[in-house]
């Protein structure tokens, strides 16, 4: 696989983000419109993609079905009030629950410990957000900025004190909802980010147009607009803003690991996933052996990324939009029995207008969030006929079918690296938690780090027709302090003030505590509580510091594995599980260690279960051991009968001795009666 | 007999018992035909060490062959037979006298030294025979002037004069030579082969002298395998089975991927279903020129021009993209790729005063179209007034028919003389004494050629633009570096649907069958 | 060797049946074996056809005998039972324990109207009326999972049945051990009962002077 000349990374960016590609040929040109619904090439404001957009598309219809846009927001509850959810949590949606790897906490209604405002969330978890519902409006349905808004809506933490500080909303504007960002093939991603990081939120949407040429950065953090490179008419035209359906470079600006095009799966970010939440999953028709990886037996791995990708299948050919005419399915439980396919369906057109931006989604193993769009999208059966095909080799394949997800076998491994854990009880020297690492041998960010991958954890999950079955996950654990009263996460911006005496030095009683080779540093073998010593320093920091009982609290998040499917290569062989290794049974580390005292459970909220043991590994690890037994299923050839086994051996050992005995006595006999006679 | 009668009854049983208990469980994996090429390859004898049969030197080439009939009586003559000495292929008739044309070596006309007649103790270096100095030679000569060395040589030390006619080169020693005689090699075939149009790699695009010893990377068949070219092409009393572009399909003389591989051999059901369409080699030859550049354009009208030939290809460069005069002619690709010499370093330019100008590039992707196995070759002499470029060996096939697959082909682009008053193409005599690479002067030449060719040249001298295809059948990769869905369908594919012949994109509007294009569906139907 | 008598004592189908039977039952032990996961040697979907097959084997040659042995009458040999059944039953136990060593005759005279001693009756009774019924049904339940869904509920899934038939299977294995060794305490020689299972004749030693204490049974 060759480079092309030229620069890699610009290159590279470009077909990270988007692919070019024409665009529908049946957009007409679109004038860009500001806020108040003027062109932008006379008023030089930020372009309102809602105003645009919405001169066609019912803007306020995709807003308010946008689970992408109101990310829990519109379902948001009294904190503590949410299923499976933190006492400070206000939605199970990224929007109002607490994420412990980020920890940050962003509590509306819940002002005990101010810690993330809107703006700082915007301006950090939101930088994943395509923008509109809580970036746009507060609680009371009022654009942000106005007068009524709670703490956080109108406040930002000021990372010097550590308390909130008014933000201005006028200056910065709030975020509207980004159809460019989605919809136009080669946005940039990169340069939207910078613009939502350095607090210039209303100029998001132009920056995503970075790259069409339509507009240029200015020296303020603002954009012009290119008067030359729009029509006669003011408008744009589509070779330079090619509009059409999401392509998977588009999902993939924060979704997983997508990758187009002939640059190679690692060429730029080394190992690290550029979505850290993916697992290491990466949706792409490279050859993984085509891959810039160092990775072990990369020859041998001859196979694609994800075969879908491969054969061209899109994210939206699954995840399609809830009413696309095209792919419209109607629920099961109205849908009558004699009906395999309604032919009746909407219009393209009103389609076109108004395109739900609910988007079909699985049997999550993280079920609240978008709890009503839960199992709407088609899964593996509806395209591909399992028993046609698996009947002629596997036996009982019904069987396996009720009993194992389809990616059970096929995503057999995840040949890239994943969070395997994070501690947020001890910072390094830049106030940075200690990320560990699966999957991957040295540091992430090298790329001369040995690529090993891993594989998946099965974890039996309740799906939508009430069977469970086997899905193979990967697990995080988190590691975080808690404390004061109401108890609450302690904040980034406390863990910073106990544990940091300035920028890039650590406070001399966490130094003596862990620095164990003395050499006035810690490095990251150090950077661990193993030892109840070290523990009590740190926690009697944050005491210091106000925070009242502080405790570690613990939590293994599962993400499912769904994409990153092989086809050849899935599990085939009957002894991979109907065996003594059975993968049924493989132990998987959950935890790179345990801080002294500290214990970890699954989280509340999950739609699966740890139906096994967690055990310590010898290595200060923390291994979960799991017990198909445990999540119903007897495994032939794995399983064994317990004490049945154990008296039928006993029976027959001791038959078989007594039958010696017997023979020896009567041989004995038989010749001291011929030595008599 | 009770007892025997009852044994035979629970034999019966235990069979049924067997039978039920087979039926009943799972049927085994259902295995597709094995894919065993190895088992196809031809099978060769042993060889025979002819090192104690020749001990006095050779005077030349004809004594080694006398030499070589005492014990291969039939040999000469059976090459004599075949086209490698004939350079005669099929014939046709040319479309306006009627007469009967032969479209071989011999007599073709195409856009790389465009003729051998008057050239031909050059040309005849690489003719299988000694001495082929003039248009007389077929007629007056014997089995002992066929060169059995220049295949059987296995020393790696025979060499042709390169304008000797056919005869070996001087400083060859014979005796040494004829002393290693053995199987062919892929050396034997490349000595001529690799180096068709004047150079290494110019003529197939598959074919250079990296298939020596290819890499596997090169070329799976050779570099992984260690195939040599008698291993498809299979030889029977000499006659090398493989045509290039002949005008009727003439199944018996062609090689094929089928002839060591199944069908569908891909283990993928959706795969297999691109074998009714897409020739194998579409796929497994995903670019052509994998080492060493090939010529794609050869520019006549440009010749003649003194100074460093680096210095002068520039300049012409320069010339043919201001456009005007000097860009009369030269196609929107060729543009395209003299733009970005320079830039690519996949493309250059070469400036020969007795050639022209050439572009010269690696690592291309194909052009694709249908093809039938039926070539429209143009006929020498044949009198053309349709636009440029002149096709001179057109592959046919439609979409319609089912036989026809689409192929990937280099095309061969190039500028030469062309008579401005009877619309013909002109065989200009280039080598030797009075030949334009001495002369330089283009009137002389095409008066010359004319004369020998036997198409006649009016004097007045124009320059047309011709194409001329070459299907891709080596430098085939391995299975893990086919291309795979993205490169042709979807968004950035490789394919032009439109010039195909299809509405749209196959895979999601259906294929050539589905769209009705096909006429009497019934073969090629999934 | 003189007044040695060799009697006809099992007839062709009965040891066809027999050897039938102990090698299909071999076969299903070992690979029950690999099934279950303790060796490898065929691997463990070759292991479970052969055991599959190898059981529909077993189960059609056991409803053969068990025509064979009702039609001929052979069945008496199984079920005729004396009103002393018990008084033999106890002496036949001492026998083994105690007369065996002492070089004295079986208690039970073998005849080919009557071969089997009572022990031998209770033992063979229960494992073609009991065990062997048993494994049949657990191992059809085993092998029915896909089409008969129901049953598998009913008994309480895999849970269940795979401890039965595995016991079962222990229990077999223990006959197997035990019965070999058990041949050997019959006839003159250790390997006559095994020789006689395969010959079908049997050499009987003449009847010492009727002491009154034998049996016809």
């Amino acid at each position: 696989m060759r480079l092309p000349a030229g620069p890699v990374v610009a290159l590279a960016l470009g077909a990270l983000v988007g692919l070019a590609h024409a665009g529908s040929p049946m957009h007409p040109d679109v004038p860009l419109l500001d806020t108040e619904g003027n062109r932008v090439l006379e008023t030089g404001k930020p372009v309102s993609p809602v105003r645009t957009c919405g001169q066609c598309h019912d803007a306020e219809f995709i807003e308010g079905h946008d689970f992408h846009a109101t990310l829990g927001f519109d379902e948001r509850k009294a904190p503590g009030t949410v299923p499976g959810g933190r006492p400070w949590d206000t939605s199970a949606g990224p929007f109002g629950r607490w994420d412990p790897a980020t920890n940050r906490r962003l509590a509306l209604g819940d002002e005990t410990s101010f810690d993330l405002g809107v703006a700082d969330w915007i301006r950090t978890v939101g930088l994943r957000h395509v923008g509109g519902g809580p970036a746009r409006l507060g609680e009371s349905g009022k654009p942000l900025g106005s007068e009524s808004g709670s703490l956080p809506e109108t406040h930002a933490l000021d990372a010097a004190t550590g308390r909130p500080v008014r933000w201005d909303w006028a200056a910065s504007g709030t975020v509207e909802l980004n159809c460019f960002l989605c919809h136009v093939a080669g946005a940039r991603d990169d340069a939207r980010r910078a613009t939502l990081a350095a607090g210039r939120f209303e100029w998001a949407a132009t920056a995503t147009l970075a790259g069409t040429g339509l507009v240029a950065p200015a020296a303020d953090g603002t954009y012009a607009y290119v008067r030359e490179a729009f029509t006669r008419w003011g408008a744009t035209d589509r070779t330079r803003m090619p509009l059409g359906r999401p392509t998977a470079a588009a999902c993939g600006a924060c979704h997983l690991d997508v990758v187009e095009g002939p640059v190679p799966v690692g060429a730029v970010e080394a190992a690290r996933p550029r979505d850290p939440r993916s697992g290491g999953q990466v949706f792409s028709a490279q050859r993984v052996s085509d891959s810039a990886w160092n990775l072990r037996d990369k020859e041998r791995r001859t196979h694609v990324f994800d075969v879908h990708a491969e054969r061209l299948v899109g994210c939206t050919d699954c995840h399609h939009s809830l009413n696309d005419p095209a792919r419209f399915v109607e629920a099961d439980v109205s849908r009558p029995r004699h009906l395999a396919y309604d032919a009746r369906r909407a219009s393209v057109g009103e389609f076109v207008r108004r395109p739900s931006h609910d988007l079909a989604k699985g049997t999550s193993s993280r079920p609240h969030a978008a709890s009503a769009l839960d199992g709407t999208m088609r899964r593996c059966d509806a395209c591909h006929d399992v028993l046609e095909d698996h009947g002629r080799w596997l036996p009982s394949a019904r069987r396996h079918a009720q009993a194992l997800s389809c990616e059970a076998c096929h995503v057999p491994e995840v040949p890239a690296a994943a969070v395997a854990q994070t501690d947020w009880t001890v910072l390094d020297a830049a106030g940075r938690p200690m990320v560990a690492w699966r999957g991957v041998s040295g540091p992430v960010d090298d790329p001369a780090s040995l690529v090993t991958g891993y594989q998946p954890v099965l974890l039996p999950r309740k799906e939508s027709d009430g069977r469970t079955r086997l899905v193979p996950h990967t697990l995080e654990t988190t590691w975080t302090w808690w404390g004061g009263s109401p108890e609450r996460p302690v904040r980034p911006f406390d863990l910073r003030a106990a544990l940091l005496a300035g920028p890039g030095v650590h406070h001399r009683d966490v130094l003596a505590a862990l620095d164990v080779d003395r050499d006035g540093s810690l490095d990251p073998s150090e950077l661990r509580l193993d030892a109840p010593a070290k523990v009590a320093a740190v926690r009697a920091r944050l005491e210091a510091v106000g925070i009242e009982r502080p405790r570690i609290v613990g939590t293994i998040e599962p993400t499912g594995l769904h994409h990153g499917i092989v086809s050849r290569e899935a599990t085939r062989s009957c002894e991979a599980c109907h065996a003594d290794g059975s993968l049924l049974a493989r132990p998987f580390e959950v935890a790179r260690y345990v801080p002294s005292g500290a214990t970890t459970e699954l989280v509340a909220d999950a739609r699966v279960w740890l139906a096994g043991r967690l055990v310590a590994g010898a290595d200060g690890s923390l291994v979960y051991e799991p017990s198909p037994k445990e999540a119903g299923r007897y495994v032939l050839g794995h399983d064994d009968a317990g004490w049945i086994d154990r008296l039928g051996l006993l029976l027959l050992v001791g038959t078989a001795l007594g039958v010696a005995g017997h023979a020896a006595a009567r041989a004995l006999a038989a010749r001291r009666a011929r030595r008599s006679s | 007999m009770r007892a025997k009668a009852l044994a035979l009854l629970v034999s019966l049983v235990v069979l049924a018992g067997l039978g039920f208990a087979w039926l009943a469980a799972p049927g085994g994996e259902a295995a597709p035909p094995r894919d065993d090429p190895r088992a196809h390859l031809p099978a060769f004898p042993a060889p025979t060490d002819h090192a104690a049969f020749f001990t006095a030197p050779f005077a030349d080439g004809p004594s080694v062959t006398k030499a070589c009939l005492a014990c291969h009586e039939g040999a000469a003559k059976e090459v004599m037979s075949t086209t490698h000495w004939t350079w005669d292929g099929a014939h046709a008739k040319h479309p306006d006298t009627g007469a009967d044309v032969p479209l071989g070596k011999r007599t073709a006309v195409n856009n790389f030294c465009i003729g051998i007649a008057a050239n031909w103790k050059r040309c005849t270096s690489c003719h299988v025979g000694y001495g082929w100095k003039d248009d007389g030679f077929l007629g007056r000569a014997g089995p002992v002037d066929v060169d059995c060395l220049v295949c059987h040589d296995t020393s790696g030390t025979y060499q042709k004069d390169p304008v000797g006619a056919g005869a070996p080169d001087p400083d060859t020693d014979l005796l040494a030579v004829a002393r290693s005689v053995g199987r062919t090699t892929r050396a034997s075939c490349g000595t001529c082969h690799f180096k068709g149009g004047g150079g290494d790699g110019v003529k197939h695009g598959d074919l250079d002298e990296t298939m020596y010893f290819p890499q596997e990377r090169v070329d799976v068949h050779m570099g992984r395998h260690g195939l040599r070219c008698a291993d498809c092409h299979r030889t029977e009393h000499h006659a090398v089975k493989g045509r290039l572009m002949p005008p009727t399909e003439d199944l018996g003389t062609r090689v094929a991927c089928a002839d060591c591989h199944v069908d569908r051999p891909h283990g993928d059901a959706r795969l297999d279903a691109h074998t009714a369409t897409v020739a194998c080699q579409t796929c497994h030859i995903p670019e052509y020129a994998v080492e060493t550049g090939t010529k794609e354009w050869w520019d006549w009208s440009k010749a003649g021009r003194d100074g460093d030939p680096e210095a002068v290809a520039e300049a012409v460069r320069e010339e043919v993209l201001a456009g005007g005069e000097a860009a009369k002619g030269v196609p929107p690709r060729i543009l395209h790729g003299l733009r970005r010499v320079g830039t690519d370093p996949d493309l250059r330019t070469h400036y020969d005063k007795k050639k022209g100008l050439f572009l010269i590039a690696r690592r291309q992707v194909p052009e694709y179209r249908w093809y039938d196995g039926t070539t429209a070759r143009h006929v020498p002499g044949q009198r053309y007034d349709g636009p440029e470029p002149l096709p001179m060996n057109e592959p046919q096939g439609r979409p319609h028919d089912p036989r026809a697959r689409i192929w990937p082909f280099k095309v061969h682009r190039g500028r030469q003389p062309f008579d401005g008053q009877d619309h013909h193409l002109l065989v200009p005599h280039t080598h030797g004494l009075g030949g334009y690479w001495t002369t330089f002067d283009w009137e002389k030449a095409l008066r010359t050629g004319a004369a020998a060719s036997g198409i006649p040249y009016s004097g007045t001298l124009d320059w047309i633009s011709t194409a001329m295809w070459w299907p891709q059948n080596h430098m085939v990769q391995r299975k893990e570096k086919a291309l795979r869905c993205a490169d042709c369908h979807g968004t950035g594919g490789r394919m032009d649907w439109k010039a195909l012949g299809y509405p749209g994109d196959p895979a999601v509007g259906g294929g050539r069958v589905q769209v009705g294009l096909v006429d009497g569906a019934t073969e090629g139907a999934k | 060797m003189s007044g040695v008598e060799r009697v006809k004592i099992y007839s062709g189908y009965e040891r066809l049946w027999h050897w039938v039977q102990a090698g299909s039952v071999m076969v299903l032990l070992a690979t029950g074996l690999e099934v279950r996961g303790v060796v490898s040697v065929l691997g463990f979907r070759g292991a479970v056809r052969l055991h599959e097959v190898m059981g529909f084997f077993l189960i059609g040659n056991a409803f053969l005998g068990l025509f064979y042995f009702l039609t001929s009458g052979a069945i008496r040999q199984y079920v005729a039972a004396p009103r002393d059944f018990a008084t033999l039953a106890v002496r036949q136990v001492l026998y083994y324990a105690r007369g065996i060593f002492r070089g004295e005759p079986h208690p039970v005279e073998r005849t080919p109207r009557a071969r089997l001693n009572p022990l031998q009756k209770i033992v063979y009774v229960g494992i073609l009326n009991v065990l062997l019924p048993l494994q049949i049904l657990t191992g059809l339940a085993i092998w029915g999972l896909e089409r008969w869904p129901g049953v598998e509920r009913a008994v309480g899934g895999l849970d269940v049945l795979v401890p039965v038939h595995a016991l079962g299977s222990w229990l077999f294995a223990t006959f197997v051990v035990a019965h070999v060794y058990l041949t050997t305490t019959a006839g003159r020689r250790p390997l006559s009962g095994i020789r006689a299972m395969v010959t079908g004749w049997d050499e009987v030693e003449p009847h010492p002077a009727p002491t009154g204490k034998e049996v016809t049974p």
